[in-house]
């Protein structure tokens, strides 16, 4: 962990697989780690200038895409508010998560969530179902054409 | 009454033996689960648009396949495949409880389970051989299903 940790009232976006996607929702899946990965990969929103949330996405999917990094169709972006976020996954279960800026050199919006229990492969897999119904009752979803 | 086509049994014989993941899909065929059919053949095409994320893992395969035969309700359940090849299969129940299975690739059951309209059940989490996981999440099948 080496950036600043994101403010609770900033959001950040996940780019959720099309083989984690459903019927345009997110599934638990999109919300675990790769094996050996200390933190969940997300963009901070609030790092570009565009007002609105979703025109804030369409500039991470660009950064992206600039980067290198190949966006699927079918795949989704979906947003989390810090804060609630934080919050659902400390009062559910006791984990306390951290969205951490991890700036990039090819995208400077780059940030994770950190404190997931990577070695408790069951508790992780709860904090990433919670995610999921999370983002999917109260985030923003924004689909890949 | 009229027989299934295929008995289960031998459907549980012919996964087992079953050489790749083709033949573990065509076993679920033949078997008449043909929601997780598409769905798992969709998800294995998914895998030419992106070469560098990890195949659906064979075992997990098998594991997954071998519950939906033995646990018929939860043929609709939503499918996907983890970071790492493993498979979850999951599904919401009203007041936000929820089910969800991870068959990995070592061929464990991860589990958890959340009815909180039902109090009478108790929260269920844990990592098993299929069989016990199977059973700690059973009482839940019961219940109805929001997704």
């Amino acid at each position: 962990m080496t950036g600043d940790r994101l403010p609770d009232t900033d959001w950040v976006s996940r780019y959720c697989r099309p083989r984690q996607v459903l019927d345009g929702e997110p599934l638990p899946a999109a919300f675990m780690p790769r094996n050996g990965e200390e933190y969940l990969s997300v963009n901070w929103l609030e790092y570009f200038s565009a007002p609105a949330s979703a025109d804030r996405i369409n500039q991470v999917r660009e950064t992206m895409q600039s980067a290198g990094f190949r966006l699927s169709r079918n795949g989704l972006f979906a947003a989390l508010q810090i804060g609630l976020s934080r919050a659902e996954v400390k009062d559910k279960f006791e984990v306390d998560i951290e969205f951490v800026h991890e700036p990039l050199p090819s995208d400077g919006s780059h940030a994770g969530i950190y404190g997931l229990p990577v070695h408790d492969y069951a508790l992780l897999s709860d904090v990433a179902t919670c995610l999921a119904h999370h983002v999917t009752d109260q985030g923003l979803l924004q689909r890949i054409e | 009454m009229q027989e299934p086509a295929v008995a289960v049994k031998d459907c549980l014989a012919a996964i087992e033996a079953a050489q790749d993941r083709d033949e573990v899909i065509a076993t679920l065929r033949r078997a008449g689960l043909l929601e997780a059919v598409e769905r798992l053949e969709f998800l294995i095409e998914l895998e030419v648009e992106e070469p560098d994320e990890p195949p659906m893992s064979l075992t997990a395969l098998r594991q997954l396949a071998h519950f939906l035969l033995l646990e018929g309700s939860v043929t609709q359940r939503r499918i996907a495949v983890g970071p790492n090849g493993e498979i979850g299969l999951d599904w919401r129940l009203p007041g936000g409880g929820y089910v969800a299975l991870t068959f990995i690739a070592d061929g464990d059951v991860v589990y958890v389970a959340d009815a909180p309209q039902a109090p009478e059940l108790p929260r269920q989490r844990g990592t098993a051989d299929l069989c016990r996981a199977s059973n700690a999440i059973r009482p839940f099948l019961i219940l109805p299903t929001t997704s």
